[in-house]
């Protein structure tokens, strides 16, 4: 099976191949553990997030700038883009988008490492 | 405790509990059509608008506010009340901080809304479970915002509708005559445009005398503030909106809610004795007086009130006392009425073209607007007005003094001096002060918990304690309940409570436990 992650946002979409693993989904709880005075537990519960996360070993200048240029637009655009993984049942989900420092590794201005993480959220004022 | 539908308190009792809130504001303070019991000739953008509803509609004058809904942008709220001690008018007072990223509620910016970021707009907070949420607060913001740019946030502090009452200034003068505390409250509250389903005012146990308010002399928290303290009863919004008042000995006697170590967080005693065993009352009485002259200007004075030939003067007739009532002036000299007579300037006697257009009782005038449709001025050169004054009955102020001998031998003395005109007899005094002494003469934890809260919990509200040695009914004197950083953290402040079964005629057994009341 072959997942791919596509990224979408008011200027376009655009589809990338996850050709490495690992595609990584981390729970996120909102909520707060309370203890009480006989030593048990309560639990004050918002919601459940999700936080996706994977690295590409290696990307070429144009494949990251395709990338870097969701991120960008967040603080461009003042909206968060969204984020589709096929076969994981995550639909056009609306996430914060963060991604690591930038490193070139040869003239060919390919990229080493790149890790990029969104963190599920929901669009404010929408 | 607040309504609230079946399953509430297992979801607030419960392992994990989905915390639910609401922030409605009314930026725009634009009327919601779809409520249509409003008469809409009051509002002012810049103003504090208390509109009047119609009969029998359980919805509050705030409802009629169209609001939006910014629950998605709430970073966290907290709402506070609290008793002031030992009796009050309470106020609620509100923070909260909203996600400001896109400059939303940035004053004198892009905002589509930028223009309504301006004090005094309607907001109302809600706290609950899952899909239920109960109403926690119903004021106007305070001031501008706080906007932090680094942190993206803007902050508002709110006070209740009540608060912003207090400030308000009277807008009808009233001259009553022995009325209760309640008769009163109902009075002001009328002229402010509320209807009686607004408010909730239990029988006052204090009746005044004599009252008199002169409009823009006073505000309604000049009025309210003393009456209050002469009825040692309590007055406030409810988180639903409602005013309520609750005369002294009005108290619940029965639990509502429970707190134990499994949902107590913490608990500590708080440095407060809130003891009194030395009540003093001072009070400068007034009583209204029957039918009487109660200003006269004679033919001898020499003081000039001249009515201009087919034009008007308001004559300013200084009074001794307030008075009750006084009956409109009638032209010649009469008995047992009031009346004037006018003369020309040479002295010659008027015989008609002078009548009183208008008049206004003020506290230490009585003007009335005089016209004169003669074609020569005239002068007013006598006035005679009949009226009832409110006297003051005693030369000296009225000193009440009381003292419970065996809290000052065990506490020392601890004392509490009031000075009230609207404390008007020595059983009203006497009254107030064994009140207050049965209360507060022996000492009574005082402690504040973090609990598992329960946004249903209301101040005022009798709760059971049962943790090591806090153990019995404590009434709630503050509360304060707050959303940050997804927790609902409530706080209440409680005092140990002792009920006290009053004797009611036609209820209680003759010698039987209940206490007579003071």
């Amino acid at each position: 099976m072959a997942y791919n992650l596509t990224l979408t946002d008011s200027t376009g979409t655009d589809t990338l191949a996850l050709t490495e693993v690992p595609l990584t989904t981390t729970p996120l709880e909102i909520a707060t553990d309370v203890q009480v005075l006989s030593g048990n537990l309560y639990t004050d519960f918002v919601a459940q997030k999700r936080i996706w996360s994977h690295t590409w070993a290696y990307l070429s200048e144009d494949e990251y700038n395709v990338i870097k240029g969701y991120y960008d637009r967040q603080f461009t655009l003042y909206e968060y883009p969204q984020l589709t993984i096929d076969d994981e049942g995550v639909d056009l989900v609306t996430v914060r988008m963060s991604i690591t420092p930038k490193n070139i590794i040869d003239d060919c201005g390919n990229v080493q490492d790149v890790t990029v993480s969104f963190r599920e959220t929901g669009q404010l004022g929408s | 405790m607040q309504t609230r539908p079946t399953g509430f308190d297992t979801f607030a009792d419960g392992d994990v509990r989905p915390l639910a809130w609401g922030v409605l504001i009314s930026f725009t303070k634009e009327y919601d059509d779809d409520i249509t019991f409003f008469t809409l000739d009051t509002s002012v953008l810049n103003g504090t608008d208390i509109l009047a509803t119609e009969e029998d509609n359980p919805l509050q004058a705030w409802d009629k506010y169209e609001y939006a809904d910014f629950q998605e942008r709430l970073l966290g709220f907290s709402v506070e009340r609290e008793l002031s001690f030992p009796y009050s008018v309470v106020s609620a007072i509100a923070d909260f901080t909203l996600n400001n990223y896109d400059k939303y509620f940035t004053p004198h910016g892009d905002s589509p809304i930028a223009e309504y970021i301006i004090p005094k707009r309607p907001v109302r907070l809600l706290q609950g479970f899952r899909n239920t949420t109960l109403p926690q607060f119903v004021g106007l913001t305070q001031g501008m915002p706080e906007v932090s740019e680094t942190d993206a946030t803007v902050s508002f502090t709110a006070m209740d509708f009540l608060t912003q009452i207090y400030d308000m200034p009277i807008r009808e003068t009233e001259a009553m005559q022995n009325v209760r505390t309640d008769e009163v409250l109902a009075v002001i509250f009328t002229q402010f445009g509320l209807a009686p389903e607004q408010y909730d005012l239990g029988i006052g146990r204090n009746t005044i005398k004599f009252l008199f308010f002169e409009k823009d002399q006073l505000t309604a928290g000049d009025v309210i503030r003393p009456l209050m303290q002469a009825e040692g009863g309590m007055l406030w919004l409810s988180e639903e909106g409602v005013i309520i008042f609750r005369p002294r000995l009005e108290q619940p006697d029965t639990s509502v809610y429970t707190f134990d170590d499994d949902n107590i967080v913490s608990c500590d005693v708080v440095d407060e004795d809130q003891i009194i065993n030395h009540v003093i009352i001072t009070t400068d009485v007034r009583e209204v007086q029957e039918y009487q002259t109660v200003y006269a200007k004679k033919t001898s004075d020499t003081t000039l009130d001249v009515v201009p030939a087919s034009g008007s003067y308001v004559f300013k007739a200084d009074l001794q006392d307030p008075l009750l009532a006084v009956e409109e002036p009638v032209y010649g000299e009469l008995a047992d009425v009031s009346w004037f007579t006018a003369a020309k300037i040479d002295g010659s006697y008027v015989a008609s073209g002078v009548t009183i257009s208008s008049t206004e009782l003020k506290t230490n005038t009585y003007e009335m607007t005089i016209a004169n449709s003669n074609g020569f001025d005239v002068n007013i050169n006598q006035m005679n007005l009949w009226g009832q004054p409110a006297k003051r009955i005693s030369v000296e102020p009225i000193i009440y003094e009381n003292l419970e001998t065996d809290s000052v031998a065990k506490y020392e003395d601890k004392t509490l001096e009031i000075t009230n005109n609207f404390v008007q007899d020595i059983s009203a005094a006497r009254s107030l002060a064994l009140t207050i002494l049965d209360e507060y003469s022996e000492y009574a934890d005082i402690i504040e918990m973090e609990v598992k809260g329960n946004p249903a919990v209301q101040l005022s509200d009798i709760v059971e304690v049962d943790y090591n040695q806090f153990d019995g009914l404590y009434r709630i004197i503050g509360i304060k309940n707050q959303l940050q950083d997804s927790q609902f953290t409530q706080i209440l402040k409680c005092r140990g409570y002792n009920p006290r079964d009053w004797f009611t005629l036609d209820q209680s057994i003759l010698d039987g436990s209940d206490n007579l009341a003071p």
